[in-house]
């Protein structure tokens, strides 16, 4: 059986002087698994997810093989992406006050991915449904939706502008709107890093559900282990653009077998330490050698 | 410094004025002012290249001249402007109570004031019009401008962590003002400049074309497009290098704009 | 209300001492415009506590809990509406800059945004000495005064923050977040305050870079001898550099005592969610 994402020697570089950002990134991802990838900032993690959805800028280079159930995507025209993109595929971003559009009411914005691709498709033709019709089931799946992501009171929030709801309830309608169209991947990329502790575990609880009940795949970009461990049943870590472990997620952060990982374990379990002790830093689990060979990001 | 297409042509335009101007003060090929009935409408020939006008004037030489004028008049009109409403518009982001608001609403009022009705006032009040009156309206009239710029800029750098860090280590208004939101702001208000310098040149041709700037024995652009009028479909030539000249510098002016915009946009720096 | 004595049972010194700052009924009200009515919010809800010397003490809350407004009535960026702010036993409420110099040379604070906290168009060496040209602060005599005593400084704070000396020359967008948010404190280090306020200064890091950061507020912190104020949204991370803390909710103080009192045994509700809610990571599957 094909993976629903195939991703094999995946070497990605910036600008003129072709800075790499990727170096021979491989990885698969069967339909409705989890897979976390985890990082530092410049160790690749971001671009990895802009890569599958085709959204790198216009001055990287792109070279290697995505595979989308057998589709080759690398190469593939803006069209035939944007296709994908929304309805197969789709995105949370890590600020979705930036990623929402400020001049419409949220409702109209979830209903606006719904209607590009869904309510134009076959169905609605099919079977004759009139405009008003088409309008209502809308507005039902909208209203749905939105209760379902736990928006309170989702029909007077429907109308609300993004800059009008807290940062966690904008953090839903970016979830909404990613699952509306129950998409076959959804990726995640840092979704709860602007979040406070108490919304980020409700958020997290939340996407744990959502892509469940849609039975969705998900590639879950994270600097945050725990965050990673609560969500992913898969985890790749990434060092300055080399996947340097991946693993089963109780295998990978019980026993981690790369320093790189073991300096990431040890970070993040800030309850092992006494207070007030030095805690762990990533600079004590790598060599000297390792630390200045991975130049391969500019982290 | 990243490289951008409009920032190179934009400049280049501007640039070709500026060397115009520049050599105006040392060579002509005539005077512009030598009247010559002999030589009356000629097409571009040697060893009038442009052509002359209906006084047998040099038109190659008075474009020369012209340009003079014509940067003269964007330099100090965008200077009054830039002196005059880059303070207020820090000062009207920065400070709080009333002052800020008296600012607005007098910026306000001015933006109602066309530089054509300033400089019929000015012209009145002088007796006659000038170059000086001219610049002195034109300049007048787009300190609205830079105090709306300068104050968006200033308030989207007050906003920022480090002017709160600069007073908890209390650093004097003044410095603040000078020193931390000056230099931010100063990408934009450069981009103003260039686009106000433009519409400065304008506004000087619109007033020459009036009779409300400079006098007839001063070559400028927008004169010689007036004298150019009674001629306009039996000799064209009159009107179509002064006008050229006009369009090319105003295009430089906004092309430049645009190119700074491009390349100086802090959003655009981090940029990995 | 809790009874914000037991707090202070276990820190509070001999009465000769004066507390570094002694908080009373402290309230803010912001106006919120937009909407005809005027309605009110109280973004700090009459607030008491004291910070000792040598105190570390943690802010608690959630976004919205009035954290940042506290710590900036605290450090006399913004007015309250109504209350009492005594810094070593003076009121600073309403005093001119002159007056404010007691508090302005002995109190730094340290952003959560590094990119935001630094300004982009100056080199990090001008950025770390901006206190240290301050003239209420030179009038104090409590900075070098000479320029070779300024850079003296510069490059002392610089290497207890693990930056390197020609970094001095650099600007702020050369650097990662980490190393932008070391230049911020050291920037608030230079002038050698008694009283450190963090807000919410490790919370844009990434984890790994979160330990680097928090390892040197704690040896500073210790070292120096400083007072800190910290403020979080984490619990854990309170855990690790505070010995008190106060839990805000909606503008009041919840929840207060020392923090491994509060830390294994939190008695309020929101406390308890705020500590269930911190994640962790998960070795065990079922």
């Amino acid at each position: 059986m094909t993976p629903l994402l195939e991703v094999s020697g995946l070497n990605l570089a910036f600008g003129q002087r072709r800075t790499p950002a990727l170096r021979d990134v491989s990885f698969t991802l069967d339909g409705g698994q989890r897979l976390g990838i985890i990082g530092e900032s410049g160790s690749g993690k971001s671009v990895t997810a802009l890569a599958v959805m085709g959204l790198l800028p216009d001055n990287a280079f792109l070279s290697g093989s995505i595979r989308w159930r057998g589709q080759e995507l690398v190469g593939l025209g803006d069209a035939a992406y944007s296709k994908l993109r929304g309805d197969d595929m789709t995105m949370v971003f890590q600020e979705p006050m930036t990623a929402l559009d400020p001049t419409m009411p949220v409702g109209l914005q979830v209903a606006e991915v719904l209607r590009l691709h869904r309510a134009r498709s076959k169905d609605a033709a099919r079977f004759g449904a009139s405009a008003e019709q088409i309008v209502d089931n809308a507005r039902n799946r909208v209203l749905e939706m939105l209760t379902e992501v736990g928006l309170p009171d989702p029909g007077r929030a429907a109308l609300k502008y993004p800059h009008q709801l807290s940062g966690g309830q904008r953090q839903r309608v970016m979830i909404a709107m990613a699952l509306i169209n129950r998409p076959a991947l959804v990726i995640c990329d840092e979704p709860t890093t602007a979040l406070d502790v108490t919304v980020q575990a409700k958020v997290l609880r939340l996407i744990d559900y959502e892509l469940r009940a849609v039975q969705a795949a998900s590639l879950f970009i994270s600097h945050d282990l725990a965050v990673v461990s609560q969500v992913c049943d898969e985890v790749l870590v990434l060092y300055h653009g080399e996947v340097v472990e991946r693993g089963h997620v109780a295998q990978v952060l019980g026993a981690p077998e790369h320093p790189y990982t073991k300096g990431l374990v040890a970070t993040a379990r800030l309850d092992l330490v006494t207070p007030g002790e030095r805690l762990p830093v990533i600079e004590d689990f790598l060599s000297s050698a390792q630390l200045a060979g991975g130049g391969a990001a500019n982290g | 410094m990243k490289r951008s297409l409009s920032l190179t042509i934009g400049a280049s335009l501007v640039g070709l004025v500026a060397v115009l101007a520049l050599v105006s003060f040392f060579w002509m090929p005539f005077d512009p002012n030598h009247v010559d009935p002999a030589s009356r409408l000629l097409p571009p020939s040697w060893p009038h290249i442009m052509g002359t006008d209906h006084l047998g004037l040099d038109i190659f030489s008075r474009i020369l001249a012209g340009a003079r004028i014509c940067l003269l008049v964007g330099v100090i009109a965008v200077g009054i402007g830039a002196l005059v409403g880059v303070p207020l518009g820090l000062i009207a982001g920065f400070a709080k109570g009333w002052f800020p608001k008296f600012v607005l609403r007098t910026a306000d009022i001015i933006y109602a004031f066309p530089a054509l009705l300033l400089a019929i006032l000015l012209a009145a009040a002088n007796g006659h019009g000038s170059v000086v009156t001219a610049m002195v309206a034109i300049g007048i009239s787009s300190v609205p401008a830079f105090i709306r710029v300068a104050r968006a800029a200033t308030l989207q750098v007050v906003n920022q962590d480090f002017i709160l860090a600069a007073r908890t280590s209390a650093t004097p208004k003044y410095t603040i003002a000078l020193q931390h939101i000056l230099p931010n702001i100063a990408p934009v208000v450069l981009v103003q400049s260039s686009v106000s310098f433009g519409l400065a040149i304008l506004a000087e041709a619109a007033l020459s074309y009036l009779g409300l700037s400079a006098p007839p024995t001063t070559v400028t652009w927008g004169r010689m497009l007036f004298d150019a009028q009674s001629y306009l479909f039996s000799d064209a030539n009159l009107a179509l290098w002064p006008g050229l000249f006009i369009a090319l510098t105003v295009l430089g002016c906004n092309l430049l704009g645009d190119g700074l915009r491009e390349v100086l946009d802090p959003r655009l720096q981090e940029v990995r | 209300m809790v009874d914000t004595a037991r707090t202070l049972e276990s820190s509070e010194p001999q009465a000769t001492v004066l507390p570094e700052y002694r908080v009373r009924d402290l309230t803010r009200l912001f106006r919120q415009s937009g909407t005809g009515a005027s309605k009110t919010l109280l973004a700090v809800d009459s607030v008491s506590f004291e910070v000792w010397p040598g105190q570390r003490l943690g802010i608690v809350g959630e976004s919205g809990s009035g954290k940042s407004t506290l710590i900036r009535m605290l450090s006399a960026l913004q007015l309250p509406s109504s209350g009492v702010i005594e810094f070593r036993g003076k009121s600073i409420v309403g005093l001119d800059e002159e007056g404010l110099s007691e508090l302005r040379s002995s109190v730094q604070l340290v952003f959560q945004d590094p990119r935001s906290s630094l300004n982009p168009r100056w080199r990090v060496g001008r950025i770390i000495t901006e206190p240290l040209r301050a003239p209420l602060l030179r009038r104090t005599q409590r900075v070098p005064l000479s320029a070779e005593g300024r850079q003296a400084r510069m490059y002392e704070v610089m290497e207890k923050m693990g930056l390197e000396p020609e970094m001095a020359k650099r600007y702020p967008h050369e650097f990662s977040g980490g190393q932008r948010q070391r230049i911020a404190i050291a920037r608030a280090l230079a002038p050698k305050p008694s009283v450190l306020i963090a807000d919410e200064a490790v919370s844009a890091l990434d984890v790994s870079v979160r330990a680097h950061v928090l390892n040197l507020i704690t040896d500073r912190v210790r070292d120096d001898g400083l007072t800190l104020l910290f403020v979080s949204h984490d619990l854990s991370v309170v855990r690790h550099v505070c010995d008190s803390v106060l839990v805000m909710k909606s503008g009041r103080v919840v929840e207060a005592g020392p923090i491994a009192q509060v830390y294994t045994d939190p008695q309020q509700r929101y406390t308890q969610e705020l500590l269930s809610a911190v994640p962790r990571i998960r070795t065990q599957f079922d």
